[in-house]
């Protein structure tokens, strides 16, 4: 098992160590991107770019869109093998992600099936603090040789 | 306030047409390879029905509840075929389940959506959780 400075930084693609077969770092969560994701993707919600709003709804500060840290779990899918073969991707939204976190996301082997390859998913903070966890199945057929399950 | 009569009911319906240029401002913004790229990424229906809805948060203020106390709390895409720029998307969502945790101070709300294509293929299911803090 890699420690976390390890495993941040690597380049998507490769098998990278400690089992990852897919990991992928994220430029910091600034308010900057958080503006400019509001905008991209329609989700309009006051708290994550309105500060005074954040803070009188009882939080310390404005926190990311949960679905920019799972739109980067799905970058990092769709980027590092054949996007036709993603059935399907799934998380719960562990914790909030702070103002600022750097995001890694990691993807292991799972359930491997006749048809189809599970894949565990986490993205983490530089911390180390889980923040969504979740799972994608891939089909075998496309993604196999990628994942070594071929 | 959010409880079980809410299973059942449906959501406004959203046609939207996806955009070459709101697609690729989305995939610039999360640092996307190639922001040219026709394909919508995985979590881009989500993002299309806020884009596209005279009311945004519909999925949210039709909970009558407060906003800021509302949290997501899962979401889940399974595709059946691609969503390219120029499809004209058409999202049709359900309540599809409310349930209490931590008697009450918890409630956990699943609205699942269909989106079908102009060919009327059905492109993709989408199932979003939310959870309201009482």
């Amino acid at each position: 098992m890699a420690s976390t400075s390890e495993r941040i930084g690597k380049p998507a693609g490769g098998r990278a160590p400690g089992g990852a077969a897919i990991l992928r770092t994220f430029p910091p969560i600034s308010r900057h991107v958080l503006a400019l994701y509001c905008g991209a993707s329609g989700d309009s919600n006051p708290i994550h770019v309105d500060l005074d709003y954040a803070r009188a709804a009882g939080f310390p500060d404005v926190f990311a869109h949960g679905m920019l840290v799972m739109a980067y779990l799905g970058l990092a899918l769709e980027e590092a093998g054949p996007r036709a073969g993603i059935r399907s991707l799934a998380v719960r939204f562990v914790a909030i992600t702070q103002l600022n976190a750097t995001i890694t996301c990691e993807a292991r082997v799972g359930e491997v099936g006749a048809e189809t390859i599970a894949l565990d998913l986490v993205a983490r903070d530089e911390a180390g603090d889980v923040k969504l966890q979740g799972s994608a199945v891939v089909d075998r057929a496309t993604w196999g040789e990628r994942l070594g399950q071929a | 306030m959010a409880d079980a009569s809410l299973i059942g009911h449906r959501l406004p319906d959203v046609r939207a047409v996806v955009e070459p240029g709101r697609l690729r401002t989305f995939r610039r913004t999360i640092g996307a390879a190639d922001p040219a790229d026709p394909v919508a990424p995985p979590t881009y229906l989500f993002a299309l029905e806020m884009l596209e809805s005279d009311r945004p948060l519909a999925f949210v203020e039709e909970l009558d509840v407060d906003m800021a106390a509302v949290l997501h709390s899962e979401q889940a895409f399974t595709y059946h075929a691609p969503v390219r720029a120029g499809d004209t998307i058409l999202l049709q969502t359900i309540v599809s389940d409310v349930f209490e945790k931590k008697g009450g101070a918890l409630v956990f709300v699943v609205q699942d959506t269909k989106a079908t294509n102009q060919d009327g293929r059905h492109v993709a299911d989408v199932r979003r959780t939310l959870v309201i803090r009482n």
